[in-house]
């Protein structure tokens, strides 16, 4: 069963961290990215930039209406994801767990709905 | 008579068969509709006689439902049909169908689910109570009970929670969700939020023949063994905990020849057990040993050994109601200054917690305000739909009234 893992954290706290510490959360993202690899159940996963660059875009009565900034305001923004082979949710929880950001923010995991089964 | 009968057996046994079945098929709803057809099927065959050994009948025909389904949905059935069952005895069935209930009570707890879906689920499924008789119990009407135990079933069939005990290294965890599931569900009978005395009874019977279980399955987790003292512990004061008038009797008030004290003994001993494995003593074993010390005489009990036991259950729960109630020991230790801080820090967190101020109106009565006393007693009163807290507060209040003598509990 493949599952999304949503990083949400707070992206000024990030932004506020010495260089140094910025660098050393790139390498554990890097590590969990490696360790997922090679078990085999890495499918995708990537940060997104910043959430200033969002743009949010609705169509109303045929025209397309986009704001600047996210789909909503809140403390913590999503900043990146994964989306991984598991055979179960206590997998996944697992996997979240060890996921740098779920010290600091918090991973939400929704099982991908398979179309084709 | 003879309808009495089939019906307790079936009650006995739904639970387990319905695990196995949900194991089988993988899928709750269809487990339950087999379940049924089970359930007629004994109906139709016990008319004349019932079978000898009941569970193993029941058990072989799910098994065949089950098969039948699976076939029906071309699913693969041959590793069921290889299992053989004609030479388990009953001894060996029993064991393998409360491993299957095992496994039906970690689906249940699975800490993915709300809580109170937890325990709404543990009642519905594991525990085999109707629909009616689960909103009964947790005091929830019938169709938003309907509607939580609906949500929680397509949780589990959507999320992807396993059908399985689960593996070591997420034991942990889950296992705490057990037992805290298990707890709430005892504490929904202890405090008697559910109506009648007797469903109340029959809560806590219930939640502890489950941890019983669980505590058979891991006798080497101190937390198990905490959680299944406690109980025995709680429960073997429960008659001397209500009057024959409902109202409900302070812990160091009460008459201890109601206590079940082979009940209580046995919960110590198991608590020396869960203690003798030396894992860092988490919240239930805590909460035993401070049931334990509560238990001794009442001029001997050892308040500041209580006090340190508290101070850890905070540092481990943060909880507000651990902090209140650890307010009633610093109070019993004149430690007033320090019970006035905590009381103020937990006002705002516990504004809608009537036992608050039933700790705070007996700080004020020790200081001798008896106005206050009789302020914080009504705010208790109006918090609570409990009858049994209700009378008790009351008699509190008259006796505010007469001779000005306020009793926390």
């Amino acid at each position: 069963m493949k599952y999304m893992f949503l990083i949400y954290e707070n992206e000024a706290k990030f932004a506020s961290l010495p260089e140094h510490e910025q660098h050393a959360l790139f390498g554990e993202y890097m590590g969990f990215t490696e360790e997922m690899q090679a078990k085999g159940v890495l499918i995708a996963g990537d940060p997104l930039k910043e959430v200033a660059t969002a743009t949010t875009v609705r169509v109303k009565d045929g025209q397309m209406l986009s704001t600047d900034g996210p789909f909503a305001e809140t403390r913590e923004q999503l900043g990146g994801y994964y989306i991984l082979e598991c055979q179960n949710l206590d997998e996944a929880m697992s996997y979240a767990a060890q996921i740098p950001a779920a010290k600091t923010g918090s991973i939400e995991i929704r099982p991908i709905l398979d179309v084709d089964a | 008579m003879h309808k009495r009968i089939i019906e307790q057996i079936l009650q006995q046994y739904s639970g387990r068969i319905r695990a196995y079945l949900i194991r089988l098929v993988s899928n709750i709803d269809d487990a339950e509709d087999l379940l049924q057809e089970v359930k007629i099927k004994a109906w139709y065959h016990w008319q004349s006689e019932i079978p000898a050994a009941p569970q193993a009948w029941l058990y072989k025909v799910a098994r065949n439902k089950a098969i039948d389904f699976l076939r029906q949905c071309r699913q693969p059935v041959e590793y069921i049909e290889e299992q053989q069952f004609s030479d388990i005895d009953d001894e060996q069935l029993s064991s393998l169908l409360d491993d299957e209930l095992l496994k039906l009570i970690f689906i249940c707890c699975h800490p993915s689910l709300d809580p109170a879906a937890q325990v709404a689920l543990t009642l519905r499924l594991v525990l085999n109570f109707s629909l009616e008789q689960t909103a009964r119990a947790l005091l929830v009407k019938p169709k938003a009970m309907e509607q939580r135990l609906l949500r929680a079933r397509q949780k589990i069939s959507q999320a992807g929670i396993a059908y399985s005990i689960p593996h070591d290294k997420h034991l942990y965890q889950r296992l705490n969700s057990v037992l805290t599931c298990l707890y709430l569900l005892f504490n929904e009978g202890y405090v008697a939020t559910a109506q009648s005395e007797l469903m109340s009874r029959e809560l806590c019977k219930l939640a502890m023949s489950l941890t019983e279980l669980i505590a058979n399955h891991y006798a080497n987790n101190a937390e198990v063994l905490g959680l299944w003292s406690l109980m025995l512990i709680l429960d073997g004061r429960a008659q001397a905990r209500v009057k024959l008038d409902g109202a409900i009797v302070p812990l160091y008030e009460q008459q201890r020849s109601l206590w079940v004290l082979e009940q209580i003994q046995a919960g110590q001993t198991i608590l020396d057990s869960s203690l003798a494995l030396k894992q860092c003593p988490g919240p239930f074993q805590l909460q035993a040993a401070i049931a334990s010390l509560q238990c001794d005489n009442q001029s001997g009990i050892h308040w500041p050994e209580i006090l340190m036991l508290y101070d850890k259950l905070w540092q481990l729960s943060k909880s507000h109601v651990v902090a209140v109630n650890r307010v009633v020991v610093l109070i019993k230790l004149n430690a007033f200054n320090a019970a006035k801080r905590e009381l103020e820090q937990l006002v705002e967190p516990l504004k809608h917690y009537h036992p608050f101020y039933l700790v705070r109106a007996e700080y004020y009565h020790q200081l001798g305000d008896k106005s206050r006393v009789g302020d914080d007693l009504q705010l208790a009163y109006q918090l609570t739909q409990n009858q049994s807290e209700r009378e008790f507060i009351q008699q509190l209040l008259l006796r505010n009234d007469e001779q000005f003598s306020g009793r926390c509990h």
